[in-house]
């Protein structure tokens, strides 16, 4: 390895109990199809990608709809050899010096983020200096990496959502996925009913990066080149994703539920007056659910029953997935946070009844009426909010309206 | 015709176009006689977007109503060739398109016409098994758009995956590949002959598409169409450089259909289905299709696996206007649309000619 630079630093938890030798060298930004070409390795190109589509959303009442403008992102499979992956990100790096990331993680944009403890710094146009030290583990057989955040969110719009392009890579799909050791058992049932039983699954270490003989990497049907530009969206993705696993969705019954989904564990973004939020729910029949302990299998089975599902912003909602395409979503956020991998995009490519109610920044009186422990989000989009009742009233009262009018099932 | 058929067919049910109600209906009938009624989705809501052609003026504002998808299962019925199911109770439902438009010609007169409702016996078969009806149209673009999409309705249900599926004797080849590619294999079909059946245990399934009448929405179940995409996904191929333009549908004949293969032969357009050998090859060229001209035929129903991104030109026949179909899909999907009239394809008219230079001119053709 060419190494033109070596900054040594040691990081680690409160007390240096744990210490970390950091070797950063600089990397070269290079796109996976330009490394793939460049190497003579398998790329496969499945979607070319490149044009804007804007939907709107609707909701029942004289509400203003929400636009929203995605992109087709560039859909494909390429093949790398000898390469290591940092993780969570994704990142990618290679013996001669390139770093592979742009379409393969979350978000193209934030280096500095994605990379955390693994970056020094941004070192000109399309270089970057980054951990360079060797990878203990080693993965040998040939697989697909997926890796995995413990954000369920990220995990179903970042990791999971990538097993779809298999659909249309039948070669590829007698291959193993890599993820990583620590992700929870709920998230592993997703990977069984996506055709990834147990045997089927390398565990690679969170901890360390890990060297790949022969990985495959899928780029994200669901991802952001910056936050200025509109997001990435291939909605042939999401309805796969749908109907890979319809078989674990009920036929609906002739009485469809209302659920709020409750985030009982939050330790940010709370809803302070959640009190007075489920006393107006109460009067529309909408029932509290916590599906984020439930499997896998139960959360989808139950999401795919509703007729108007209200959640929190943030990683739970992003079972909605699975809701019905008729189903109305309210999507009660702070300021600052308007999350579209989420309730929101579903939303628009399933042309489901959408609103968004942004609350407001809640007063450390009304967190600490509301029994709140404190609140450990450091971001300011991870402040705890209230949302005005009145107004939340009041749109309950048009979908309620608009089911019941609809409705064939006999009376809410 | 009974009280039953009023309730599913007539002023309550057919008025409002709605299957979600005629579901509801379906349901209690079903519930009184201990029949299996399954509705995996319910049907609220509009679909609207207007389509557009890159490079062209075109646009057509397009509205689809959105309904619901039902599975359900009956016992000792007989179905004839229009979709009637005749149930032993003396019952006739209209199972094939829940469709005021068939319902007006069809469910009035089919019945008696067959004999089947009132106790005739005169079957040319007797299913015994436990099965799932979907007959099939002749035509194959019907068949697709009408018929095969009512497959995807089996993923919400695993139970019936090792049921065998009835369909008629006559269905094109294309059919026939279609079914195979969909996983519907000669061993699971049972062919019958195109005329009433009695059913010992069938089940029925509700159609993707239900055509409305004139002034009214086509009606969709729009899940249907991206099931469908996900199925046959195997059979496309990686993008090659240089995405295709197709030609789908029949010839177009006289000095217009010269005029039209001149200008599509200078843009590198490529009839697909005089080059293919079946579906399977024309579903893996569209799948990496830059751009399709879509003429009269059932093969335009095939522009339903094309990209996302893909520019489709319908060529309307004189007769019959555009086919319930290709519009739908690139509503749904997302795809760019355009129609060109038979009228700007005339010696008089060649605007359609010029129409289709300025949409190729504008086209990426080569993956960036």
């Amino acid at each position: 390895m060419t190494v033109d630079r070596r900054i040594a630093a040691v990081t680690g938890s409160r007390g240096a109990i744990e210490a970390t030798i950091h070797i950063f060298a600089p990397y070269q930004d290079v796109s996976l199809d330009a490394w793939c070409r460049a190497n003579r390795l398998p790329y496969l190109q499945i979607a070319a990608g490149g044009v804007d589509d804007t939907k709107s959303l609707q909701f029942p009442g004289a509400i203003p709809s929400l636009d929203f403008t995605y992109t087709l992102p560039p859909m494909y499979a390429g093949r790398a050899d000898n390469v290591r992956i940092l993780p969570p990100s994704g990142y990618m790096t290679t013996s001669d010096q390139k770093v592979i990331f742009r379409g393969l993680v979350g978000i193209d944009g934030l280096p500095e983020i994605n990379l955390g403890r693994y970056f020094n710094r941004i070192d000109g146009a399309n270089h970057y200096v980054i951990d360079a030290s060797d990878a203990r583990n080693v993965v040998e057989p040939e697989c697909i990496y997926v890796g995995g955040q413990l954000n369920f969110g990220h995990f179903i719009y970042e990791n999971l959502a990538r097993l779809s392009l298999l659909n249309w890579l039948p070669d590829l799909q007698r291959l193993p996925v890599a993820i990583y050791d620590d992700l929870p058992q709920r998230y592993l049932e997703f990977f069984d009913h996506y055709g990834f039983a147990k045997q089927r699954r390398i565990l690679v270490p969170r901890r360390e990066p890990s060297l790949f003989r022969r990985v495959w990497r899928l780029s994200s049907p669901m991802y952001r080149k910056s936050r200025k530009v509109p997001p990435l969206f291939w909605p042939d993705a999401l309805w796969a994703m749908r109907s890979t696993v319809a078989h674990l969705m009920r036929p609906l019954p002739m009485r469809r539920p209302r659920y709020y989904l409750t985030r009982p564990n939050a330790q940010w973004r709370r809803l302070a007056n959640e009190a007075q939020v489920l006393t107006v729910l109460d009067r529309f029949g909408v029932q509290p659910i916590d599906l984020s302990s439930a499997t896998a299998a139960t959360q989808i089975a139950t999401i795919s029953e509703a007729e108007l599902v209200i959640g929190t912003a943030g990683a739970g909602p992003a079972i909605t997935l699975y809701a019905p395409t008729d189903c109305l979503m309210i999507e009660l956020t702070c300021p600052k946070f308007e999350p579209i991998f989420s309730m929101f995009g579903y939303a628009a490519l399933m042309d489901r009844p959408f609103k968004r109610i942004t609350g407001r920044r809640a007063t450390p009186e009304q967190v600490s009426a509301a029994g709140l422990p404190p609140n450990t989000g450091s971001l300011g989009a991870d402040a705890d909010f209230v949302v005005n009742v009145d107004s939340l009233a009041t749109i309950m009262r048009a979908a309620d309206d608009y089911l019941k009018n609809q409705s064939t099932r006999g009376a809410q | 015709m009974s009280a039953a058929d009023d309730q599913f067919n007539g002023a309550s049910g057919a008025r409002d176009g709605s299957l979600s109600r005629k579901n509801s209906l379906l349901q209690s009938w079903c519930s009184e006689r201990n029949q299996a009624v399954h509705e995996i989705a319910d049907g609220r809501g509009d679909i609207s977007r207007t389509l557009v052609l890159p490079g062209t003026s075109k646009t057509l504002p397009i509205r689809l109503s959105r309904h619901g998808a039902v599975l359900t299962q009956l016992s000792n019925v007989s179905i004839d060739p229009a979709g009637f199911v005749a149930t032993s109770d003396r019952n006739a439902l209209n199972l094939r398109s829940w469709c005021e438009t068939v319902l007006a010609t069809g469910m009035r007169n089919a019945p008696a016409q067959s004999g089947r409702s009132n106790g005739s016996s005169s079957y040319l078969r007797d299913v015994s098994v436990e099965c799932i009806f979907l007959g099939g149209a002749v035509d194959p673009g019907e068949f697709l758009t009408f018929d095969l999409l009512k497959l995807t309705l089996l993923d919400w249900l695993p139970d019936l995956h090792e049921l065998p599926i009835v369909i008629y004797d006559d269905l094109s080849v294309s059919a026939i590949e279609l079914l195979d590619l969909f996983g519907v294999t000669a061993e699971r079909r049972i062919s019958i002959p195109r005329a009433a059946s009695k059913f010992e245990s069938v089940w029925m399934l509700s159609p993707p598409f239900i055509a409305a009448r004139t002034e009214e929405p086509v009606s969709v179940w729009p899940e249907a169409l991206w099931a469908a995409r996900h199925r046959l996904a195997f059979v496309s191929s990686p993008l090659p450089l240089a995405r295709p333009r197709l030609f789908l549908g029949q010839p177009v004949e006289g000095p217009v259909g010269d005029s039209l293969r001149e200008t599509l032969g200078r843009h590198n357009v490529i009839d697909i289905a005089m080059k293919s050998r079946g579906v399977a090859e024309i579903v893996s060229a569209i799948s990496g299709a830059e751009s399709i001209v879509v003429a009269a035929g059932g093969v335009g129903a095939l522009t339903l696996f094309a990209p996302i991104d893909c520019r489709i030109v319908h060529i309307e026949s004189t007769r019959n206007g555009a086919e319930t179909g290709p519009a739908e899909f690139a509503t749904v999907i997302g795809q760019f649309y355009g129609r060109i009239s038979a009228m700007e394809l005339t010696a008089a008219d060649k605007s359609g000619f010029a129409i289709l230079g300025q949409i190729f001119v504008s086209a990426p053709h080569m993956i960036q």
